[in-house]
Parts: structure tokens; C-alpha cells; sequence
């Protein structure tokens, strides 16, 4: 696959940006009641997030690639 | 002369055992009532404003968005055979703004048409029975404007009501049997192919919503699950032995 092909399948994925950010802020609220506890634990839920999401992404990709 | 961080003025006041102070969530279950009915209103009844603030926009902004992207399609109630949309045991979790489906699915079970122009409506089925002037108009419409055309429902029984129905492929029967939903398109089929993947998300992105509240109820009515803030762990509190300190002598007799 080309690389413009590649980047115009994955502009979907910029829907996962406000979902990771709004379910790192919410479950890091249900975690602390202080602010800025609640925005520094999201941070770190909301990398780790996307860290996992783009290894299993470029693992599926690996998987995929001979079909 | 009180020292300067004692002084409830200059300093948050953070309690000692990082705790929520006794008191704040008020009457619990009524808190967690509030907090499932409008996300973010269980923290405002117990001057949680912040939270309350925080929970409020993130889980009413993703519902909105959800149905912004789908429609107000993604969202619907319905417990019907060959139609059970599993998605509203999600989405129910944002408490009233969920209300209009329910009242749409009670409506059509009771053969009524779909009221608000079929907003969080559940869709037409095949073998469904509706109101004849309504499925007349909605052919009318066309497929531009609504979901159905001519053909589409056929008279009933009862001359009030006309049903969806399809023609089968393999010998051009009329199917009217709701089994049938599971290998020909209903109304469900043309919001997929009308809406194409955003439907897809409006439905994950209102089940998300719905999913985080369960969470905010919880901590209405618990309160915060590690603490006050967050606090680093001490070393020695993970329960083990030290292995780095030498064992403690024993002690010996003393020398004659």
C-alpha cells in the first residue's frame, strides 16, 4: 500500500482523540478529588492509552500485511 | 500564633488521612439517583462543583457528539425478537437523556407511529405493523428525504395498519415474517448504508458515555476510590521483609 493510501485510512482514527481524552478525564475524576491529581493521572491513562492502541495497530498491521 | 500552614486562607485544605472530610457526599444513594439521571448532577447536590463541572461535560459533550456523528438513530430501545439492540443496556447509563427512546419503543409496541419525526425511534422491522397514514407518508417521502419508497409496506389485515415487507430473492415471495429480518434489509440496513461508519461511531461514542457514568454514580456515592490525592507510595509500605538490613543480632549472655 502507497503511503497517501495509508494516511487516508487511518483519518478515521482521529476519532479515538476525544474518546481517550474524556475516558482518561473521567476515570481518573472517579479516582481523586483533587484537580490536580485528577489531570496528572489522566495524562498518564491517556498516554498509555495511545501507546497501546498504536502497538496493537502496527501489530495488526505486521499481521496483515501478506493479505 | 498559629504557623502559616494551618492558615485555611492561604492553603487548600487537603485532610490528613486523605479522606473526603465527613460529611460531603450527604445522603449517598440520593446522590447517586442525581448522578445517573443527568451525569455531573449527584457532585453538584453535594457541592462538588468541580467535578460535578468535569463530569457533566465530558459525559453529556461524548453522548452529544455520539449523536451528532450517527443521528439521534444510534439511539433507541428495543426488546423485540430479531431487533434487540444490546447498546442500550450501555447507553442507559446516562439516565434521562436516554428517556425519549423508551417512550418511542413503548409507542411502537402499543402500534403507534414513531413520535418527533422518529427521533431515538427503533426501526421499522419487517412483519412491523404501522399506522397506515404514516407508512403512506413515508413513502411519499422517498428515499432521499426518509428511509422507505413505494412497495416497501404493504396493507395489513387490519386496514388501519401496513406492514414492512421484502420480496424474497430466491422466488419473489412477499416476506412479512420477522425472521426474515436476520437476511433482508429493514430500516436498521438503511441507516447503516446512509450513515456509513459515523453510525458505527455515534453508537460506540453514546455506549462510552453511558459506560463513564456508571462510574461518576459510583463515585457519588462512594467517593473518590484512592483517596483525596495522590500520594506516592513509601517504600516500606509493600508488606515485605527488608532483605537490604541485617537481621537484628541475638542477644548473649553476659561475660562472667
Amino acid at each position: 500500500m502507497t503511503f497517501p493510501l495509508f494516511f487516508a485510512s487511518t483519518a478515521q482514527f482521529w476519532y479515538s482523540l476525544p474518546l481517550a481524552v474524556t475516558v482518561a478525564l473521567v476515570y481518573s475524576a472517579t479516582r481523586f478529588e483533587d484537580l490536580t491529581s485528577i489531570l496528572r493521572h489522566s495524562v498518564r491513562i491517556m498516554v498509555w492509552t495511545t501507546i497501546f492502541a498504536l502497538l496493537m495497530f502496527f501489530w495488526l498491521r505486521w499481521l496483515t500485511a501478506g493479505l | 500564633m498559629s504557623a502559616p500552614s494551618e492558615n485555611p486562607y492561604s492553603t487548600p485544605v487537603i485532610p490528613a488521612n486523605n479522606q473526603l472530610p465527613p460529611g460531603t457526599l450527604r445522603t449517598p444513594w440520593v446522590a447517586a439517583l442525581l448522578a445517573w439521571l443527568i451525569p455531573g448532577a449527584g457532585h453538584f447536590y453535594q457541592r462538588r462543583w468541580a467535578k460535578g463541572s468535569l463530569f457533566f461535560f465530558c459525559v453529556m459533550g461524548t453522548f452529544l457528539y455520539g449523536i451528532f456523528l450517527g443521528s439521534s438513530r444510534v439511539v433507541y430501545a428495543s426488546f423485540r425478537p430479531y431487533d434487540f439492540h444490546p447498546s442500550t443496556v450501555c447507553q442507559v447509563g446516562v439516565g434521562l437523556p436516554t428517556l425519549p427512546a423508551f417512550a418511542q419503543y413503548f409507542a411502537i409496541r402499543a402500534k403507534q407511529a414513531p413520535m418527533w419525526d422518529g427521533f431515538m425511534a427503533p426501526p421499522v422491522i419487517i412483519g412491523q405493523e404501522v399506522p397506515a397514514e404514516w407508512a403512506r407518508a413515508q413513502m411519499q417521502r422517498g428515499k432521499i428525504d426518509g428511509d422507505f419508497e413505494e412497495g416497501d409496506f404493504v396493507p395489513s389485515n387490519n386496514p388501519r395498519y401496513m406492514l414492512l415487507a421484502r420480496y424474497s430473492n430466491y422466488n419473489r415471495q412477499l416476506l412479512t415474517d420477522p425472521y426474515f429480518n436476520d437476511y433482508y434489509s429493514n430500516q436498521l440496513s438503511e441507516w447503516h448504508a446512509k450513515y456509513d461508519y459515523k453510525y458505527e461511531l455515534g453508537w460506540l461514542f453514546t455506549a462510552v458515555a453511558g459506560l463513564l457514568n456508571f462510574l461518576v454514580v459510583f463515585d457519588a456515592y462512594r467517593g473518590p476510590a484512592l483517596g483525596y490525592r495522590y500520594v506516592k507510595p513509601h517504600p516500606d509500605a509493600s508488606g515485605k521483609p527488608d532483605e537490604a538490613s541485617p537481621p537484628r543480632p541475638e542477644p548473649t549472655a553476659a561475660a562472667p
